[in-house]
């Protein structure tokens, strides 16, 4: 056999940002019970040849409006360091993946966050009840 | 980030390469001029192209030469006003601050000499300044093929536009001239001019045999009111020049282009104070 002179990763037990905010992602999907959608998306940068890893929320009742709550710029060749955006505009350096995952629910937990939350469940719930009025409510004979 | 794109499609209706420039922008709200093509067809076409689940559905076309075009869900953007050559629309997001829409296809100027393209932007001023202080905020960007270039006397006096250069010069108070006060709009267009600006030289290409020709013409623009700088960032304003492969503009000769415009894409990341939502 020949001698293989390659170090492959192992990827697949690896926590990469992309699988922790997937995680939250599902967490908030079900958490809302369908009413608000967690997606992760990732992207080569317009800018930069960075990779761009986005967590957003869909809103089905909204056609599926998307608001997005951070991006985690990634280095294409290493994981760590790069740099969290947040909805605010704020940009922080991440310097390791404990240090990704304390503002990752920093993040998640702010009241920025709790405040889109708000809005748009109690937005998705009205359209959800207009939706499910009877006609005549809607004014058709 | 509320994505906008305006695009004088030229009669060449083509919701392939519309929808095909909605997906790669992401483009939230759409603005189309010189398109007659039935809305159903359109809207299909432009769908398809898009590929997304956030579907496009067209407002009341009114029978203006703007159309407009949103995947918002409806409730949340509105027309607040059209006559014909300007559309407004207004945007409530659902998180974020609003914004007035000002979409607009301005007269040519093989129709109109430049007293009429003066007068017409003057009456645009009014119906802006009108529509602002009923909606009681000037989050107003102004988007479409204005037939002028952002050099002209329409668009810089302060009657007109008062469209400046510099954002710096664009928050100042309003600049007093005979004892009236002008307010200002920042034209990002004057960073969009020649070949070593940020993509095209322009966006409308004309080799005239007029003494004067100046070949590349900005006549698709942006201008922003400087209180919606803050949400503004200069690389989110882009002038495609292709679609996929194909280039749009034809250059005169063949007609293989898919318009004789170039669009305009403008991100504003509007959502950045969700408690306006």
């Amino acid at each position: 056999m020949v001698e293989s002179f390659w170090t492959i990763p192992d990827v697949i037990s690896a926590r990469t940002p992309v699988r922790i905010l997937r995680e939250q992602a599902a967490a908030l999907t079900e958490q809302t019970k369908g009413a608000l959608v967690g997606v992760v998306e990732t992207d080569r940068g317009q800018f930069s040849v960075n990779l761009e890893v986005k967590l957003e929320i869909s809103v089905p009742a909204l056609n599926d409006y998307r608001f997005r709550l951070l991006t985690y710029h990634q280095p294409v060749e290493i994981i760590y360091p790069g740099t969290l955006e947040t909805a605010d505009g704020n940009l922080r350096e991440i310097p390791d993946e404990n240090s990704f995952i304390s503002a990752i629910k920093a993040v998640l937990s702010s009241e920025l966050v709790k405040n889109v939350l708000i809005s748009l469940l109690s937005q998705a719930t009205a359209a959800r009840q207009l939706t499910n009025q009877p006609r005549l409510a809607l004014g058709y004979a | 980030m509320t994505v906008l794109m305006f695009w004088n499609i030229g009669r060449r209706e083509n919701g392939t390469a519309i929808g095909q420039l909605c997906r790669k922008y992401d483009v939230d709200i759409l603005l189309l001029a010189e398109s007659a093509m039935a809305s159903t067809s359109l809207v299909t076409e432009i769908n398809v192209a898009a590929g997304s689940s956030r579907t496009y559905w067209e407002l009341p076309h009114l029978g203006s030469r703007v159309r407009a075009f949103t995947r918002y869900a409806p409730g949340f953007v509105e027309t607040a006003f059209d006559d014909g050559h300007v559309k407004m629309l207004e945007l409530r997001p659902p998180i974020g601050v609003p914004l007035l829409i000002v979409a607009a296809h301005l007269p040519s100027k093989l129709w109109a000499d430049s007293q009429k393209q003066s007068y017409r932007v003057r009456r645009l001023r009014q119906d802006i300044e009108t529509q602002e202080a009923q909606r009681g905020h000037k989050n107003t960007v102004v988007i479409g093929d204005l037939n002028l270039n952002q050099f002209e006397d329409a668009l810089t006096a302060a009657d007109g536009l008062h469209g400046v250069i510099d954002k710096t010069v664009a928050t100042r108070p309003p600049r007093t001239v005979d004892g009236q006060a002008w307010g200002y709009f920042y034209n990002p267009m004057w960073s969009r001019m020649g070949d070593d600006s940020v993509g095209p030289s322009g966006t409308y290409w004309r080799a005239g045999s007029d003494l004067v020709t100046h070949f590349w013409n900005t006549f698709d623009q942006v201008l922003l009111r400087p209180s919606l700088l803050p949400y503004y960032d200069p690389r989110n304003l882009v002038v495609p020049d292709r679609v996929g492969e194909s280039p749009i503009l034809h250059m005169g000769g063949g007609g293989t282009g898919l318009s004789d415009h170039l669009p305009v894409v403008v991100a504003l990341s509007i959502e950045r104070e969700p408690g306006h939502g």
